[in-house]
């Protein structure tokens, strides 16, 4: 197995490090251009927002025009959201539905390796890409706030955030590898991720803007990534890691599952 | 021919695909030490036969075994593949991809040197990304890859393709040691006379089943042979009657091709002997013929 994930890390490292290049580049803009915005003609602006946009930038749009508030929200930005999430639904389907549709697949499976050891390495791979960006954006935010004085900024909250973070993206990846493990083309895997991913996104937002939709929100994986609310209160909540980690779990095992089980014929 | 412990099994395997006919009822088994083919045109059921004894499809009914064990129990370094329709990891160089094949396998690849000398694999080609090789190159690393680590069973699913006449004859001779250090070889085409010249015995498989099962020599001689009569002149032609189940395939001027079963051979000869042949040839049944048979046994059966 060990060989096997040394392959995806060496081929993966990297694509993984443009996502990373890009990710780092868009936080520093948005750092740049934080420091060039009047805070004081804005406030009154952010109170009139439309209740759309305020809940597109998240349950405490106040905090945005705070320091803490906004690198906060660089984290859920929805460039920064479709950058993270492009890499876990791009390498977990390309690493099984892919395999299968390019038909390379078979070199490995007449092999020494065993299919739930390749689900394990790609599932470990997406966890170590995951963790990789989420803690460049964690470091990339201690070093912008040292560099710009952007005020005191708790790291350990921002630690919560890279972290729930990492387990909304590992959820949506390990959603992204039961779907390449059960289809035989990687477009169709990274349509169906992206589908869901999108549908989440989507319920978190309804969730937000409506409490007539509030009920959505325990349903949607970024119902429990709330980077401004974390940093507001300098800490996160255990559940916020424990159910996204339990959906990335569980999809991992039944990818496990549907893989050892399925007919691998193209 | 019951043979023991055979190393290679199938039992009544069939594979559906949805509605789609993979393989009915195919049952084979290959013995230690044999060269083994497995015949029938593009879409036949090879393929899907292969699938099911490398464990990648489930039958939904019978079994396979490699070494009297289902495919997930083997030592699977005891085994060298070469899948059908060759696809192989494209970013890496040659030498990446047979470096990472030998460490999954678990052996050492002490025959990798011999097989890339022989395949006129050099260093450079083996440096260059495996995207910028040719089919033919590809095909014969995807051979590599297979015996580097000197596997006990081959299982190969038209080995051959894409390689060029010369690279062609050097995979034969290869076979022919590989006979004689007792690997046994399961070999998949299209190509009869690639199956005529190199197994020892041969399953011809037609839409998803089994229609023959026999030694090389065995159905060769249960075939048709094509004979080339030339008479010396008009009258004797008009005068040869060919006995009852020899077919006249086509008379051109005195010239006179008939198909002629073997046990029909005496017959005709005799037949011939009363007349005046000035030139007459036996064509070797070649596998196409055989393959050609049973086909339009099939047709005709119909």
């Amino acid at each position: 197995m060990g060989v096997e994930f040394a392959r995806r890390l060496r081929f993966t490292a990297r694509a993984l490090a443009v996502y990373a290049a890009a990710a780092l580049l868009f936080q520093y803009l948005l750092v740049l251009v934080f420091r060039t915005l009047d805070l004081g003609a804005l406030g009154p602006v952010m109170e009139i927002l439309p209740p759309g946009l305020r809940a597109l930038l998240g349950a405490q749009a106040a905090e945005l025009l705070s320091p803490r508030g906004f690198l906060a929200v660089v984290f859920a930005h929805p460039v920064m959201l479709v950058l993270s999430v492009a890499f876990g639904i791009a390498f977990a389907s390309g690493a099984l539905a892919g395999e299968i549709e390019r038909r390379s697949i078979a070199l490995l499976l007449v092999r020494r390796v065993t299919r739930p050891q390749i689900v394990g390495g790609v599932a470990l791979m997406l966890l170590l890409g995951s963790a990789f960006l989420m803690a460049l954006l964690w470091m990339g935010t201690a070093v912008w706030t040292t560099v710009y004085d952007l005020g005191p900024v708790s790291l350990t909250a921002f630690a919560w955030v890279a972290g729930t973070g990492l387990a909304v993206l590992w959820a949506l990846g390990g959603v992204a590898l039961l779907a390449s493990a059960a289809t035989s083309e990687g477009g169709r895997a990274a349509g169906v991720a992206a589908a869901f991913a999108i549908a989440a996104y989507v319920g978190n937002y309804l969730a937000n803007l409506s409490s007539q939709w509030r009920w959505l929100k325990p349903y949607s994986v970024f119902g429990y990534w709330d980077p401004q609310e974390i940093v507001r209160r300098g800490t996160g909540q255990w559940t916020d890691l424990y159910v996204p980690l339990a959906v990335a779990a569980s999809a991992v095992i039944l990818a496990a599952i549907v893989f050892s089980r399925r007919d691998i014929a193209v | 021919m019951t043979r023991p412990d055979p190393i290679i099994e199938a039992t009544q395997l069939t594979k559906w695909y949805g509605r789609r006919r993979g393989i009915e009822n195919v049952t084979l088994a290959v013995a230690a030490g044999e060269i083994f083919g497995f015949l029938g045109p593009n879409g036949a059921g090879k393929t899907t036969t292969i699938r099911c004894l490398l464990g990648l499809v489930r039958p939904q009914r019978g079994q396979s075994r490699l070494f009297g064990k289902p495919f997930h129990r083997i030592d699977r370094a005891r085994l060298g593949v070469v899948p059908g329709e060759l696809s192989l990891f494209e970013r890496m160089t040659g030498a990446q991809l047979l470096d990472y094949l030998a460490a999954l396998t678990g052996r050492r690849p002490t025959e990798r040197a011999d097989l890339l000398a022989r395949f006129a694999l050099g260093s450079g080609d083996l440096a260059k990304p495996i995207r910028h090789y040719s089919r033919g190159m590809k095909q014969k690393l995807g051979i590599v890859q297979a015996l580097q680590h000197a596997p006990e069973v081959l299982i190969l699913d038209e080995p051959t393709e894409g390689l060029d006449p010369l690279m062609q004859q050097e995979f034969y001779a290869l076979l022919g040691e590989l006979r004689g250090r007792g690997r046994t070889v399961f070999l998949s085409s299209h190509l009869l006379w690639e199956v005529e010249r190199t197994c020892d015995r041969v399953a011809i498989i037609r839409e998803g089943q089994l229609v023959a099962l026999e030694r090389i020599d065995t159905l060769r001689a249960r075939s048709v042979r094509r004979v080339e009569v030339q008479f010396a002149g008009a009258a004797e032609l008009s005068r040869f009657t060919p006995p009852a189940g020899v077919v006249v395939e086509q008379i051109h001027g005195v010239r006179l091709t008939l198909r002629v079963p073997v046990p029909k051979i005496g017959a005709v000869l005799a037949a011939l002997a009363a007349r005046a042949v000035s030139d007459l040839a036996w064509e070797r049944p070649s596998l196409e013929d055989v393959f050609l048979g049973y086909y339009r046994e099939g047709a005709d059966g119909r």
